[in-house]
């Protein structure tokens, strides 16, 4: 599904953020990828959602280089794509419900089905009763169980995860990739970016170890579990 | 792009300009400061302009004869030069009427009145003129140098020529022209600076908002319309306040200048036709400066 062609990432300063990286994402996998702050997660989340584009190399998303696609055509790529970020990004002046019909919105999805659509995401992600809520009202955890459900707002093929438990402590972190593993048995491939080595050998999926840009592990079932 | 999202664009622009109430009120100001000065402008060239026109139609040669001239001879030069394609008319002044009309002219000096009295109507010493009217100011030296002709300089007592009245006037109303040019340019610079930042605060106030919208897959349009559609709400508030305080302004104040130009036309005539074009203009520009503003501070703050 998602196949990285020797990429290759440098930025204008000379930082060497991915180098040479080559691997494939199948349809319907839990991918962790692990490292230090600095080791290039961010970065690689970045060229998938074609923030940013490769200085070498190719990213081929269901057989499309996406470098290629004219920037008129990024948004319905991104559409493809539900982000989840550590710092949650909701819009404090617009409830949970008014957060994630806002993803409905922008292309143009009529009312009625937003009105219809909304609370079954909330409600995937245990949130239904908190739907008026605005996220000053909610917890850490709510708050990015709302972000996940606005990350699937356009049905997406893949979901970006990048450090999503963050700041949250184990319990809650526990239950948010409780709910991604979930989000990913309905179908959703997920690419999990993470520091916490811990947390995803828990869910005894493939992760990828990235260090100073560079592929140094790739586990079927993560990095303890041989 | 749908008509969903086309009204959510305009939603989102509208809550843009009211929610930063006070910010958008003064670029509104400055807007209608900017409109007002461009209409005044334009309604004070018009004014000149009418006055010029009515000037040229007022200013005429007079030809003065002498007073030995025969009134035959006169009336037949009149008929000659009344056949030119140049001239639009030719009146006769004879001597007698040329007195009444210094008579009426200085009523209120009896001093005046009581020596042209002096005379009797054959030793009159009023000449009688041809007046004649020219369609272009530019004909005036041909139909001049008619009279300079050897065969009517005997006759011929003084020829004055009021061009040069008409030339003033004209290069004053190039340069209030020229003025009002460069002052519309200033103001239209100075409204596009305020507006670009204002719009440019605003992209600022949402800049969470663009990011989470980008990352959602919200189209170029659906981003950027909004901040266009500000700035037209700026142009066309600033249009709309501008009317409201040039109309009562130009109604109470047209037929004053009516009067004091001495222009035979009534207010409704020169200004009140042009009303709603007048109108029409003040939100074009307005819409335009707005929207133009939007544009350079999209091109420059909102990557997409």
């Amino acid at each position: 599904m998602i196949h990285f062609d020797h990429v290759t990432k440098i930025y204008t300063n000379g930082t060497i953020a991915i180098d040479d990286l080559d691997f494939e994402i199948v349809q319907g996998d839990f991918i962790s990828i692990v490292g230090k702050s600095g080791a290039g997660k961010s970065t690689l989340l970045k060229l998938i959602i074609r923030e940013d584009t490769p200085s070498q190399g190719a990213i081929f998303i269901e057989g499309i280089d996406i470098s290629k696609i004219a920037s008129k055509d990024i948004p319905y790529l991104r559409r493809k794509i539900g982000v989840v970020f550590q710092d949650i990004k909701l819009l404090p002046t617009r409830t949970a419900f008014e957060n994630v019909a806002y993803a409905m919105e922008v292309d143009g999805m009529p009312r009625a089905q937003i009105e219809v659509e909304v609370p079954q995401f909330l409600g995937l992600v245990g949130l239904e009763q908190k739907a008026l809520a605005f996220p000053d009202q909610l917890s850490g955890g709510e708050k990015q169980r709302v972000a996940i459900a606005r990350a699937l707002a356009h049905r997406p093929l893949l979901l970006l995860a990048d450090e999503p438990t963050g700041n949250l402590d184990n319990v809650n972190a526990m239950e948010i990739l409780t709910l991604l593993r979930k989000i990913n048995e309905m179908g959703t491939t997920i690419i999990l970016a993470t520091h916490a080595k811990d947390l995803v050998d828990k869910i005894k999926k493939r992760v990828v170890v990235l260090e100073h840009g560079k592929l140094v592990s790739d586990e079927a079932l993560g990095t303890n579990n041989k | 792009m749908n008509k969903i999202t086309f009204f959510r664009i305009i939603k989102n622009g509208t809550l843009n300009y009211s929610r930063n109430f006070w910010l958008s009120l003064a670029a509104t100001a400055v807007m209608v400061i900017t409109l007002f000065i461009i209409s005044s402008l334009l309604i004070l060239n018009s004014l000149t302009n009418i006055s010029l026109e009515t000037i040229k139609e007022k200013v005429d040669i007079s030809v003065y004869f002498k007073l030995d001239a025969p009134e035959s001879i006169i009336r037949q030069i009149e008929k000659q030069v009344s056949l030119l394609p140049q001239v639009r008319g030719v009146t006769f002044i004879p001597s007698v009427t040329a007195r009444d009309k210094f008579k009426e002219l200085h009523k209120d000096e009896p001093l005046l009145i009581e020596s042209v009295e002096q005379f009797t109507d054959t030793e009159n010493p009023f000449p009688a003129s041809l007046a004649i009217r020219v369609n272009t100011l530019d004909d005036y030296p041909q139909i001049i140098s008619l009279f300079e002709d050897q065969k009517l300089t005997p006759y011929v007592k003084k020829i004055t020529d009021k061009r040069d009245i008409v030339e003033r006037l004209s290069r004053i109303t190039n340069g209030i022209k020229n003025l009002g040019l460069a002052m519309t340019l200033i103001f239209g610079v100075i409204t596009v600076i305020v507006m670009f930042n204002t719009i440019r605060l605003t992209i600022y106030n949402r800049r969470e908002e663009i990011e989470i919208a980008r990352l959602v897959g919200a189209n170029n349009w659906y981003i950027r319309g909004p901040f266009i559609v500000e700035g037209a709400l700026y142009g066309f508030a600033g249009s709309l306040l501008t009317s409201a305080i040039l109309y009562p302004i130009i109604f109470i104040m047209a037929p004053k200048i009516s009067r004091f130009l001495e222009l035979e036309v009534d207010r409704f005539q020169y200004l009140g036709q042009d009303f709603l074009l007048l109108f029409l203009m003040l939100i074009g520009t307005g819409v335009f400066l707005g929207v133009f503003s939007s544009m350079v501070v999209i091109r420059r703050y909102l990557k997409i």
